[in-house]
């Protein structure tokens, strides 16, 4: 039978206790709207794992500029924090306590990234209303090493070993990246209508160092399967503030660690039951007052214990349980509870051409520190998938979300960021409807989505210009998405995913704008010529023009950005990769000086991106690639 | 709203964004003409609306009120200036800035900087940096406060402390006549028989750490260079600004659960009256009188969705509004001034 992999997603199904092992896609396999992207040697060597999710439809990644810099993901127009993301299963942002920087995630340690837009599995909570990313370490015996070098004195090492002993399988992987990110960058000195005074300068205190290092080691026995995973990360980077405001001496700094046991037992009623612990140090250090928020340091430490189980009492139904208790540790002020849990089923009809997978979720917070606050909700969701035969599926989904208030937004940072205790749960709720049509050697898949949230919890400045949380908006984002995937030509690599979307904020006062950095059209394009282990490619990604605020008054200008790839073997199992991001050099836009007046004169602005960070130009990037797999 | 019927200049904000617009007597504005900063600040002088951009863009537009969708000159401040003000005094314009502790002098006419005051000297503790704020001009000299505030090393964040400001007198060379020592943190605007002098230290609204501090308003004399006993002594509140309105000193105040209120004070007899705006309500700025009354800013408190701020026309003998009118945009009165 086919497993309910709504249910187990978490890890890759042949990973769990499996009555049958499926032989179909997880996107075959789920009713929920997924974009499994294998990391593989089609994946050029100078993307990073924020570029390799931006690629899924309906996912947008925001980026502070250069190679190395923070990224952070929305789906569907949700924000960072609505979004969850999961090292094979485990949450990094348990219940969206802040938003995961995917630049620290090294891609290579991964087989392969799940984009799970808006149904994700109860294995992964479930509950959040962006969706969730899961990352997924491999299984199979491999050894890989690269060095990279490129511009902005950028240094790039990495490494995986992955065997098989007697013991078990023991898994590593590594990387360190070093980058001054001393880009040129256009400064306007903020006199849109004085261009002579424009300057171009570098980019200073934009360094960037961050090492990570995974390690798993799994014991496997008939019945059962011990996993013991840790992650560590550290990093040091300049803060460099914004155009108009650069920074000398700003700097951040975190350390983390992520430790997992996981034990699966298999049988008639099949368990996993999984501990996992994570603590994270971070420190922003403003001796000089240049951003004016002194020095702030943050301690944040979870631990939680998951279970999960299920029953198959027929070949047509299986029922899934999930249940979850985690401890959430904000410096020495406060800390939350949180208890899940999850039952949901599977059901196959009309000759297993038609999967319903209903799910309902319990979800209860209790938070301490400043104040007390307690937040529960109990959401259901419904999946749907129908497979007449041949080569369309169709599936629709439709559930409601929740987010509770994280602790820094329950009580503040002690720095620019204030507290407030008396906040809302954020709560959306989600449909979609989609088609999918496989053959030979393309997949198309074509929906349509239509999110709502309400109670939003957005960061208003005050009039002492202290940003204070609070629960705002309600708002709408509805559009439609396509991917193409031609794979089946063996000379012929292509990806397209296409995302026009329509956000609209139902706020006051900022009813029927658009939300701010949230493109309407979104096309990323990733084409391919193979040749053996010859590999030459051209990456396009376009995204709309968007608003950066609310008010709808400040519009960047859409960017096409071009890249291009090239893999040569140098012989063995060498090769060279060669990799140019923003091949056209793009660094500014035109706009108009007075963005009010629609006659006013158009003058050239530096692109930025997320708060007024320029983003670089042409960059190069060469690796030596070796990649051993038996 | 035709340009002639305007009596202020203001800045509509977010706190995000903003935009200059224009308001009747009646404190209805236009809607935004010129884009801004969210923080940016307006300062009419001799018929010309100044518009001073703060922090991450710190740039000066010149702008005429009746063709303002485009400045007649618009200059970069050098890097780090910080610009908290700007008056005109000996015909320059005269800017002191919170970030660098200079005082820049612009000609009127391109906007050049043609001299520079540093005042850096006159700081305390590590940082080197005085804090310039405001400016105003009594007599034939002009006075900056320096605000002095530190990082206080035993509590993280952007808490501050001060020991004690000055108002530091300059001539029309830019020469330092005298620094007068005030309370910490001042706050100066210019009143009827000298300079408003508000003390206080910064307050950090609505956190776990939040605090509430002391604050008092005193009156300068110019004339004789002595700073007056306290008219106005509040405990945990902080006075941020303070209006000459005629018969009395409007006085806008919050404390540290961001309740502001407004304080009507008769300078004569020592009677103080008060206004609360509604809990969580802020009151953003204030500016001088028309005709006997004040304006107000008042933006309204996120309660299931922003209320579209109000500019509220104030009556600073009884202490209370007369009406108001809301800004005509989504954006909010964020600082005025008359025309």
């Amino acid at each position: 039978m086919v497993v309910a992999l709504a249910a187990w997603a978490a890890d890759p199904p042949v990973e769990v206790v499996v009555v049958e092992a499926p032989d179909v896609s997880v996107e075959e396999a789920s009713p929920a709207s997924v974009t499994v992207i294998e990391v593989d040697e089609r994946i050029p060597e100078g993307a990073d794992l924020g570029a390799v999710v931006g690629q899924a439809s309906g996912v947008a990644v925001t980026r502070l500029g250069g190679l190395g810099d923070f990224a952070s993901v929305s789906i569907r127009g949700s924000t960072g924090r609505q979004v969850s993301v999961f090292l094979d299963g485990v949450p990094l942002n348990p219940d969206g306590v802040g938003t995961v920087d995917l630049s620290e995630l090294p891609l290579r340690a991964f087989e392969r990234v799940e984009v799970w837009r808006g149904n994700a599995p109860v294995g992964m909570g479930g509950t959040a209303m962006g969706g969730a990313v899961n990352l997924v370490t491999g299984e199979g015996e491999a050894t890989a090493l690269a060095g990279s070098a490129g511009s902005w004195t950028t240094a790039r090492i990495r490494g995986l070993a992955s065997r098989h002993t007697p013991f078990g399988n023991v898994w590593a992987a590594g990387q360190y990246l070093s980058t001054l990110g001393d880009y040129v960058y256009l400064d306007d000195r903020g006199t849109r209508f004085e261009p002579d005074d424009d300057v171009r300068l570098v980019r200073g205190n934009n360094d960037t160092r961050v090492g990570s290092g995974n390690a798993r080691v799994r014991v496997e026995r008939d019945r059962w399967r011990l996993t013991v995973l840790d992650a560590v990360l550290a990093r040091d980077e300049g803060v460099p503030g914004f155009i108009g405001l650069p920074t000398d001496q700003v700097r951040y700094g975190a350390v983390q660690n992520l430790g997992v046991v996981q034990l699966d037992v298999s049988g008639t009623v099949p368990l996993r039951a999984r501990v996992h612990g994570r603590h994270r140090a971070e420190t922003l250090t403003d001796a000089g007052q240049e951003l004016g928020t002194g020095t702030v340091r943050t301690r944040t430490t979870s631990v939680g214990l998951d279970l999960q189980s299920a029953y198959a009492g027929a070949p047509w139904w299986r029922v899934d349980a999930a249940a979850s208790a985690a401890l959430d540790v904000f410096g020495s002020d406060a800390s939350r509870t949180v208890l899940r849990a999850h039952l949901g089923g599977t059901a196959w009809a009309a000759r297993r051409r038609v999967m319903i997978a209903p799910v309902v979720s319990a979800v209860r917070l209790d938070s301490r520190g400043a104040s007390e606050a307690s937040n529960g909700a109990v959401l259901p969701r419904l999946g749907v998938l129908w497979s007449p035969g041949g080569v369309v599926s169709v599936r629709a989904n439709a559930g409601l979300y929740f987010r509770p208030p994280d602790p820094t937004e329950l009580f503040g940072n002690r720095g620019a960021l204030a507290g407030r205790p008396d906040l809302r749960p954020e709560h959306g709720s989600q449909v979609d409807l989609g088609v999918r049509l496989a053959t030979e050697p393309a997949v198309l898949e074509v929906g349509g989505f239509q999110s709502t949230s309400t109670d939003l919890i957005v960061y208003v400045q005050n009039a002492q210009q202290v940003a204070v949380p609070t629960n705002l908006g309600r708002t709408v984002v509805r559009g439609v998405e396509a991917a193409l995937t031609v794979r089946g030509l063996s000379w012929l690599d292509v990806q397209t995913n296409l995302t026009a979307m329509q956000s609209v904020n139902l706020a006051e006062p900022y009813v029927g704008n658009d939300l701010p950095r949230i493109p309407r059209v979104q096309l990323d394009q990733r084409t391919a010529y193979v040749r053996e282990r010859f590999r030459f490619g051209h990456t396009f990604s376009l995204t709309d023009g968007v608003y950066t605020d609310a008010a709808n008054i400040h519009r960047q200008a859409a960017r096409p950005i071009h890249g291009l790839f090239a893999r040569v073997p140098l012989g063995g199992d060498f090769t060279l990769d060669v990799d140019v991001l923003n091949l056209l050099d793009t660094r500014t836009q035109r706009v108009r000086a007075n963005p009010l007046d629609p006659a006013s004169v158009r003058v050239d602005t530096a692109i930025a991106d997320f708060v007024g960070y320029p983003l670089p130009g042409r960059t190069l990037l060469l690796t030596v690639r070796f990649e051993e797999v038996p | 709203m035709p340009p002639e019927s305007y009596a202020y200049a203001g800045i509509l904000s977010d706190f995000n964004v903003g935009g200059l617009a224009f308001g009747d007597a009646d404190g209805r504005f236009t809607a935004p003409v010129l884009a801004t900063s969210g923080d940016a600040l307006v300062r009419p002088v001799d018929g010309v609306v100044y518009v001073v951009e703060r922090g991450t863009v710190d740039a000066v537009s010149a702008v005429d009120p009746v063709e303002p969708d485009a400045p007649v000159w618009q200059v970069a401040l050098p890097q780090g200036c910080n610009a908290h003000d700007l008056v005109g005094f000996a015909e320059r314009l005269w800017v002191p800035c919170h970030g660098t502790g200079d005082v820049l002098v612009l000609d009127p006419a391109e906007g050049e900087v043609v001299q520079t005051v540093p005042l850096a000297h006159l700081a305390e503790g590590a940082d080197g940096n005085p804090e310039l704020d405001a400016a105003v001009v009594a007599g034939d000299h002009l006075y900056v406060a320096a605000q002095r505030l530190y990082d206080d090393p035993e509590v993280p964040g952007v808490l501050l402390e001060s020991d004690g400001g000055l108002l530091v007198e300059l001539d029309a060379a830019g020469a330092v006549v005298q620094a007068h020592e005030v309370g910490p943190n001042p706050r100066i605007s210019r009143v009827e028989g000298g300079i408003a002098v508000l003390s206080g230290l910064f307050v950090f609204p609505g956190a776990s750490e939040s605090r509430a501090t002391d604050g008092d308003l005193r009156i300068f004399d110019a004339e004789q260079g002595v700073l007056g006993p306290a008219v106005l002594e509040e405990t945990g509140d902080d006075l941020f600004s303070a209006i000459d309105a005629g018969e009395r000193l409007v006085v806008l105040t919050v404390d540290a659960d961001s309740n502001s209120e407004v304080k009507c004070v008769d300078l004569r007899t020592g009677d103080v009256r008060r206004w609360s705006a509604r809990a969580g309500w802020f009151i953003t700025s204030a500016h001088r009188p028309i005709e006997g009354s004040t304006i107000v800013g008042i933006r309204r408190p996120p309660e299931g969705g922003f209320e579209t701020g109000v500019a509220a026309v104030f009556d600073p003998v009884a202490c209370m509004p007369l009406g108001d009118a809301p800004t005509c945009t989504t954006l909010e009165p964020y600082d005025f001034a008359a025309l």
